[in-house]
Order: structure tokens, then C-alpha cells, then sequence
């Protein structure tokens, strides 16, 4: 119980952390302040120090990675995600508008989580494979990725409509946007890929047949079709600008809509991990 | 005179032109992803009463029409993946003779008009003469590892180099391999089955009941070839395939969890294993006494079985098996087998063993050592625990003592003579659940799945560069025209591209 105290205020500190990051990247997008960039990116990674310790305590005490219910899960996807975007971040200036969008949904989607039961759960048999492994971890990096793509599609249509007017000057050209936003989607759509192919190994280990069409398998294929569709109007019928963005967050909706709506409302193999 | 064009070629060409439409891919694309959609918010394959609970008469007529409750198998749904298939295909075969020209294409110096065509172009004025120049442009290109070739003229030296041909092929291994997935599925439909084999510990088997008959041996039976190999109960409906050898479960287990605080059981199955062995006709062992658990399945002439479940075969009383060791002589044991609520006689010993009572989940208390027993959910088998009577000789009439052994106990139990007495197993009233597949095409399908992760990162993170140094003479100093192009990821190449400009003229810099 103890323990379980430790891990909570852990992560209620980091998400402290990443709310004040949180803040400062969206006043060094909108306002320009670019003195303030470095503090964002120290807080970011002094929040990933008691996140870190977070996850580490429960891994030890539950015998298994973060990837059993809504606590672990959240927390862990939020963990992934920041650590994507400050290394991408630390390569590519350019992308650091995505703090704005990436701290957020990382904060409150951990919060949530933070809600949750936070009992520990063990493993069923089936789910002790190195494939649960690689299937989670991809899928994972897919959703850090796409939401670096989403994060430049929605700049890309605000940065559109508002044209270079005071604020958000700062902001990398439209191209940019259009570049960065398709770039970051080919990385989540391969990552994807690799998820599904993961998944579908296993449950060929697990039960015989590598597809189902499980209610979340089904919706990880569609999100994957939308994703095929968007990147050959992209190359075929050159929809780089609005159309481009609004498909791109089109596709963040399915893949969010795969991963954590479709849990609640159908049956599936797939909800251990999440309700 | 041309000639006139037959029905024949007019159709193939239209088809062929049909198959090989972008714009075809792209409605299939999303023809697919909606109608998928769909399966997923009508419930599959439940029984009708569950879908006249959730719609009307009418509307569940349409629907069944349609075959909206079993939707994936349909086959209008098994049509639009063929054609996506089909489409690729076609699209692949229309691209590839082009891409593959461009690929094998030599690189050639460029010329005045495609420069002006070259969408990345850099002019710089270089001192130090035409040598210094060419020596460095050649330094700078061999430090970002391109391999160049150089040709000159009388007015200009060109040193032409290109990177990443082979990422064009990226798109194509990714096709081919939905196309392999495709297939390979389609092979396992054709030629494979899925079934489902319960078998009680003991006993074995020769037939597997089938949910997908194989659809080989449906056409070959359908056009006479041979007789079918599947058979169908009339009573029950349950259509059996044989498996050509005997399959036997020698023993079923389960292991449940311990929580690491208190280290008492938990309800939960950590794992399940059975051990399985294959036999042929006269009884002799193919495969002997191999362990399957869930994830680690066994395959036997192509037929795979998987552990999926388990249960307790209603009605059977079983068997108890027990230890007697001595306690001097720790190596001496002794197996003996007791049907609950019997006895038997063990002449080692001279006792009467006496099974009294089986519960399927007895935990002792750590302070005063008394058993407790829990009525487990679903018939687990968490912790059985045998209730003992032991009597002297074969005819003793009062128990010498009552004890009780369990699987796991955490103190040693009550054992008052030179022997002790362990528990084992409690064995053939349980059953193990094997799901029964063969598919031929699990290995194409495994080739398309390396394919779809190799071919993405290819065609995505690869790009096609070239380059494109020419110097020239000015006037007694060097005119350097960098000239490039990429495929892919312009923003990319553009830094390389200044990189390298900025490269030839610093160097320039820093040596005068």
C-alpha cells in the first residue's frame, strides 16, 4: 500500500511539471518567446524523472510492463509520448510548436488514468509473449508520432486561416507545416503497420489465426485503410494543404477512436487492457 | 489497314485499364474501411434471439439478406478485398517496367537545359583556379560518402553522384506484400481447416471437429474426385475430420498466481499446460510426452494445436496420486493411485490409505495450521487438498490418524509414522481445450509481414538524390554550379544540399 502511495505522488508530480511545461511551450508558440523554449524542454524532462520512477516502481511491483488497465496504460502512453517529442524536438527545431499540443494531451490523458483503479493486475497466460511486447510498443511510438503529425496539421489550418497576423508568427511556413505533418504521419503509419503485424503473430502463437476480426482488431485495419487512402491522395491527386490536415486529423480520431473508445463499447479481446 | 480490335482484346484492355486505376485503389480503400465499420457496430455471429432483442423483425431480415451478422465471410466482403488485391496487382505490374528503367538508368552529366530545371541550384564563385576547386568539390562529396563519377569537357568538369536509388522499390515491397498477405490467407482458406478438440486427461482422439471445413475437399468431393474426408454426426450436426494419427493427453495442469506479499494463492491462473502425445495406429509414440502451454503449441504434420481451455469433465470421479516416501531413506518412492471415497492397500508400509474427501481449494492457516476450504470459482483447481485416513494392515477397522495434503502447503503436515505421505495429482477429471488449425499459407503470410515492415521504412525514409558539381573556368577563377534533386523529403535533401554548398566555398576560405 505503501508503495502504491509513492507511485501516486510520484506521478501527480510529474504531472505537475508537465502542466507548467505545458504552458510555457504554448506561450513560446503563440507569443514567440523563444528564451523560454530551453525552460520548457528542462521542466519536460524533470517531469519524466518521477514519471520514470513511477512506472519503474509499478513494473517491479506487478512483474510486468505498463500495459495492463487504464492507469498503466495512460501513463505509460503519456511517458512514451513525451520522450518521442523532446527527441524529435532536439533533432528538428522546427517541430517545437508540437509541445503545445503534444504536453497536453500527454497530461490530461495520464490524469485521467491517475482516476482509474489503480490496482495491480496480473497476467493472464495468454498475454505473457514477447509479441504483447512489440505489439504495445509499436502502437505506442504510432501514437507519438501521429500526434506530432496532428499537432502540425491543426497549426497548418489555424496558421491558414489567420494568415501571418501577430501572434503564432513564429510558427514554421505553411510547407513546413504541410511537410512536417505528412512526414510524422509516414512514421505513425509504419509504426502502425508494425503493431498490427506484431498482434497478429501473437495471436497466431496464441490461437491459430493471426486475424479475427476482433472489434479493435477491425478498427486498427480501418484506421490503417484511412491512413493507406490519405497518403495515396496525398501522392496521386496532391492534396498537400487544408484537405491534407483535416485528413491527417481525421486519421488521429480513428486511431484515438481505435485505442480507446471502442473498448467501452464492444467486446473484445482487446479490453483487459483498458477497462 | 489497322486491325479491327476483337471483343475479346477490347475487354481485357478496358479490365486492365479498370484494374490499374488509382482511383479505384482509393475507393476500395474507403469502401472497405466503412463497411468494416460496420461489422464492428452490428455484434458478428451471435444467436438470432440476441439480434430480435436489438432490431426490428424487418430490419434483421435485411440485414441477415446481406450477411451483416457474419459479414467478414460474406461474399461481397470476400469480392471487395480480391479486387483491392486484384488492383494492386495491376498497379504494380503497369508501374514497375518504368520505375525499374529509372532504376537502372546511368546517371549522366547534366546539361544546360535540364539545369534550369533542377529544383535545387546553387552558383558559386570559387578562387584558387579550376584544380582547386575540382579537388575540393571531390574532397567534399567523398567526406558525405557519395560514390561520384566525373566526366569533362573542354569548357567543364562534372562530378555526378546519386544516393537511395533503390528506395523507389519501397512502394512495391509494400504492395507485394498485401498482395502476399492476400494470398497466403486465401491458401489457408482453401487448403486449411480450424477446429476444436477436447480431450480428458487419458484419453486420445483421432478426429477433430471442424468450424471451417477445408474448401479443397469440399470441391473435390463436390466434382467426384474423392470422397470427402469430413464427416457429419447426423444427430448433432458436428462435422469431425480425421487426423491421421492419435492424439492422447496424458495430463492437464494449472498454475495459479501467488500474491508476493502474503504468498497465498490467488484465484488466478498464472499458466495451463497439458502434456500431449502423438501416436499412430498400433499405439506407438511419434511425439512422446511433450509439453504444450498457452503460446507454445504443438505441430504434427502440419496441424498445429494450441492450448485454448479447460474445464472439469462432468461426472467422472477421478483419481487421487499420491507419494510415500520414507522418511530414513528420502530416494524411496512409491506411487500409488486411490479413487476418491476407496482405499488401497500398500504392502511397503503395511497401511490402509483411505481418500475421504477431495476439495479443490484448501489453504492452512499459518498460526494454528488448520485446513480451510473455499468453494473456487468455475471449478478451478487452485489448491487441491486430499482429507486421508490411514488403518493398519489390510483389515485394520479404526483410522491410526486422519490427515491432510494438499499440492501446496506451507507447513509440513501431520505425518506420525516413518513415512510420509504427498500429494501429487488429482487426475482425469479435467479436460484440455485444443484449438486445431492447419494453414498452408501461414508462411506466405509471414513473408508478407517482414515485406510490410521492411517495404514502409524503405519507401518512407528512403529518398532518391542526385547531385550535380560542374566547374567551370572564369576568368581564371572557378565558377562551381551545384545542381540537385530528391524524390522525397525535400526539406531534408534542401539541408544537405546547403551543406555541401557551404562546404565548397568554406573550404575555400579557410585555405587562402
Amino acid at each position: 500500500m505503501e508503495l502504491l502511495l509513492w507511485e501516486v505522488t510520484l506521478h501527480w508530480a510529474s504531472v505537475v511539471l508537465y502542466v507548467t511545461a505545458g504552458v510555457i511551450f504554448s506561450i513560446v508558440t503563440v507569443f514567440g518567446k523563444d528564451r523560454l523554449y530551453l525552460w520548457a524542454v528542462r521542466i519536460s524532462f524533470a517531469g519524466l524523472v518521477p514519471h520514470s520512477a513511477a512506472i519503474l516502481i509499478r513494473w517491479i511491483a506487478s512483474g510486468h510492463g505498463p500495459y495492463m488497465l487504464r492507469y498503466e496504460v495512460l501513463s505509460s502512453n503519456a511517458w512514451v509520448f513525451i520522450v518521442m517529442f523532446l527527441a524529435f524536438a532536439a533533432k528538428v527545431r522546427k517541430i517545437r510548436f508540437a509541445g503545445m499540443i503534444v504536453l497536453p494531451y500527454a497530461f490530461l490523458t495520464m490524469t485521467y488514468g491517475l482516476f482509474s483503479n489503480p490496482e495491480i493486475k496480473r497476467l493472464p497466460p495468454s498475454l505473457q509473449s514477447i509479441w504483447l511486447v512489440l505489439h504495445v510498443s509499436f502502437y505506442k511510438l504510432a501514437v507519438g508520432a501521429i500526434l506530432i503529425s496532428v499537432a502540425a496539421a491543426i497549426f497548418y489550418l489555424v496558421k491558414e486561416r489567420r494568415g501571418e497576423s501577430g501572434v503564432l508568427i513564429r510558427l514554421p511556413g505553411l510547407d513546413a507545416l504541410d511537410h512536417y505533418s505528412h512526414r510524422f504521419a509516414t512514421f505513425g503509419f509504419t509504426f502502425w503497420s508494425i503493431g498490427i503485424i506484431s498482434g497478429s503473430i501473437w495471436a497466431h502463437q496464441s490461437w491459430g489465426r493471426y486475424w479475427g476480426w476482433d472489434p479493435i482488431e477491425t478498427w486498427s485495419f480501418i484506421t490503417w485503410l484511412f491512413y493507406g487512402f490519405y497518403l495515396h491522395m496525398r501522392f496521386f491527386f496532391r492534396w498537400t494543404d487544408k484537405k491534407a490536415a483535416w485528413l491527417v486529423i481525421g486519421c488521429f480520431l480513428l486511431s484515438f477512436t481505435t485505442a480507446f473508445v471502442i473498448p467501452f463499447v464492444a467486446r473484445s479481446v482487446h479490453s483487459s487492457y483498458f477497462t | 489497314m489497322e486491325k479491327q480490335k476483337g471483343l475479346v482484346e477490347v475487354s481485357a484492355e478496358r479490365a486492365w485499364k479498370f484494374l490499374s486505376s488509382v482511383k479505384l485503389a482509393v475507393a476500395l480503400l474507403i469502401i472497405l474501411a466503412i463497411v468494416s465499420i460496420v461489422g464492428t457496430v452490428i455484434e458478428q455471429n451471435q444467436p438470432p434471439e440476441k439480434y430480435l432483442m436489438e432490431y426490428s423483425r424487418a430490419t434483421v431480415a435485411v440485414l441477415d439478406f446481406f450477411g451483416f451478422f457474419d459479414m467478414y465471410q460474406t461474399w461481397w466482403f470476400v469480392v471487395l478485398l480480391f479486387l483491392l488485391t486484384a488492383n494492386l496487382t495491376v498497379c504494380t505490374l503497369d508501374r514497375f517496367p518504368k520505375t525499374w528503367s529509372i532504376i537502372k538508368a546511368p546517371l549522366r552529366p547534366i546539361e544546360d537545359e535540364a539545369l534550369k530545371a533542377v529544383p535545387f541550384k546553387k552558383e558559386i564563385t570559387v578562387q584558387g583556379g579550376i584544380d582547386g576547386a575540382k579537388k575540393r568539390s571531390a574532397e567534399v562529396l567523398r567526406s558525405g560518402k557519395y560514390r561520384y563519377l566525373e566526366s569533362s569537357t573542354a569548357e567543364s568538369t562534372q562530378f555526378y553522384t546519386q544516393k537511395g536509388v533503390y528506395s523507389r522499390l519501397g512502394v512495391y515491397i509494400t504492395h507485394v506484400s498485401v498482395i502476399l498477405i492476400f494470398v497466403g490467407a486465401l491458401i489457408g482458406g482453401v487448403f486449411g481447416f480450424k477446429g476444436f478438440l477436447r480431450l480428458d486427461e487419458g484419453t486420445q482422439s483421432q478426429v477433430v471437429s471442424v468450424r471451417n471445413a477445408p474448401k479443397w475437399d469440399a470441391i473435390m468431393s463436390a466434382f467426384g474426385v474423392r470422397e470427402s474426408r469430413v464427416k457429419i454426426n447426423p444427430a448433432t450436426g458436428e462435422k469431425t475430420l480425421p487426423l491421421g494419427f492419435f492424439l492422447k493427453c496424458l495430463d492437464f495442469e494449472v498454475d495459479y498466481y501467488t500474491d508476493p506479499r502474503t504468498s497465498r494463492l490467488m484465484g488466478m491462473a498464472q499458466e495451463y499446460y497439458s502434456i500431449l502425445s502423438v501416436l499412430d495406429e498400433s499405439g506407438r509414440p511419434l511425439i512422446d510426452q511433450l509439453r504444450i502451454e498457452v503460446n507454445d503449441p504443438l505441430t504434427y504434420r502440419g496441424i498445429t494445436f494450441y492450448q485454448s481451455s479447460y474445464g472439469v469433465v462432468p461426472g467422472v470421479r477421478g483419481a487421487i496420486l499420491l507419494h510415500i516416501r520414507q522418511k530414513n531413506r528420502r530416494s524411496m518412492v512409491e506411487t500409488i493411485l486411490i479413487e476418491p471415497g476407496s482405499d488401497t492397500y500398500v504392502p511397503s508400509i503395511d497401511r490402509r490409505i483411505k481418500v475421504v474427501g477431495v476439495a479443490l481449494f484448501g489453504e492452512r492457516d499459518p498460526s494454528t495450521g488448520q485446513v480451510m476450504y473455499y468453494r473456487p470459482r468455475n471449478n478451478e483447481f487452485i489448491n487441491p487438498t486430499v482429507e486421508l485416513e490411514v488403518y493398519k494392515g489390510r483389515k485394520g477397522k479404526t483410522p491410526l490418524y486422519r490427515t491432510q495434503v494438499m499440492k501446496m502447503d506451507i507447513m509440513a503436515p501431520y505425518m506420525p509414522e516413518e513415512y510420509s505421505i504427498e500429494y501429487l495429482d488429482y487426475w482425469g477429471v479435467r479436460y484440455t481445450g485444443l484449438q486445431v488449425t492447419k494453414d498452408p499459407g501461414v508462411w506466405v503470410v509471414y513473408v508478407g509481414f517482414i515485406l510490410l515492415c521492411i517495404g514502409p521504412l524503405i519507401a518512407f525514409f528512403g529518398s532518391h538524390r542526385k547531385l550535380w558539381v560542374r566547374i567551370q573556368d572564369k576568368k581564371g577563377r572557378a565558377l562551381v554550379t551545384v545542381a540537385g534533386s530528391s524524390n522525397r523529403n525535400r526539406l531534408a535533401f534542401e539541408r544537405e544540399f546547403n551543406r555541401i554548398v557551404d562546404e565548397i566555398s568554406r573550404q575555400d576560405e579557410r585555405r587562402e
